[in-house]
């Protein structure tokens, strides 16, 4: 998909092609979604927001920084405020499904210590800093370099290596059992 | 669990549903008229208007600056002939407990 050219026929009035946007963000915005804002947000619903809202922003796009990096930087602006006015992070205790593994790699006993990993990891996420949580997700989500990092978060990329440091300090603290 | 076990478990999270919102997207933006930003000549006129007045604005706040650090420059001088005065009346003391000039000189 030509990202330029779709967006520059949007916005000459051919609003359909915006399916195709749409169609090639969703997964990604709804997975950004749910690593910064938890299963305490409506995910389907913070998804179509991010995408109404991005249709609108669209005037605005300059094409100086890549469309992912401007969509990014819009889910997280939209999560972060959705965040602000819930003020509570809720965590899933059975939604989270753990990454797909071969079957013949794990036996049942190893996929349940898999999924207590997992949900402890998303209770401890839910506990960090927004901030360093946003940045410690990005940092994982898609390879990001500090350099994207900060430009989705419009920070310095200094900030971004204090936060990601604080954030996974933080994490082997909290998923650390003590004696 | 390791720093990477967890960084690799993060980068493995999904979430969990199905996502479709094409359609519901969609019908709300078929709504919505884009508003694209298209600058008239009576627009830039005033833009430029705005970045003289606010030029002019600057160069007020920096002549009335000046202005106070000159009232700052004062003070400092009506604090030297203060300076000069007491030292006046300092010699005067000195020459009569019977110094001589070049030692009050050297000692000031």
């Amino acid at each position: 998909m030509n990202e330029e050219e779709v967006i520059r026929d949007i916005l000459a009035g051919n609003v359909n092609r915006y399916e195709e946007i749409v169609k090639e963000y969703q997964s990604i915005v709804a997975n950004l979604c749910f690593k910064i804002g938890g299963a305490g947000i409506d995910i389907p619903e913070m998804t179509q927001q991010v995408f109404v809202e991005l249709y609108m922003a669209l005037p605005r796009f300059q094409f100086k920084s890549k469309l992912s990096t401007f969509i990014y930087r819009l889910t997280v602006n939209v999560v972060c405020k959705e965040i602000k006015r819930l003020s509570r992070w809720v965590t899933p205790t059975e939604d989270i499904i753990p990454p797909e593994v071969p079957s013949s790699d794990y036996n049942a006993e190893q996929q349940i210590i898999h999924e207590e990993q997992a949900r402890q990891l998303h209770q401890a996420l839910g506990r960090l800093h927004p901030e360093q949580r946003t940045a410690l997700v990005l940092y994982t989500f898609n390879d990001f370099s500090y350099n994207d990092i900060a430009d989705v978060m419009q920070c310095t990329t200094a900030k971004v290596e204090a936060l990601i440091f604080r954030a996974r300090k933080n994490l082997k603290k909290m998923l650390t059992p003590t004696n | 669990m390791t720093e990477n076990d967890i960084l690799q478990q993060l980068r493995d999270m999904r979430y969990p549903g199905t996502i479709d919102v094409v359609a519901p997207v969609m019908e709300q933006v078929r709504n919505k008229p884009l508003l694209v930003p298209q600058q008239s000549s009576q627009q830039r006129l005033r833009r430029i208007a705005t970045a003289v007045a606010a030029c002019l604005l600057f160069a007020i706040g920096v002549n009335v600056t000046l202005l106070f650090t000159r009232d700052y420059d004062e003070v400092q001088i009506s604090d030297m002939i203060a300076d000069v005065y007491n030292y006046h009346a300092n010699y005067a003391d000195m020459t009569e407990a019977g110094f001589s000039l070049g030692t009050i000189e050297n000692l000031y």
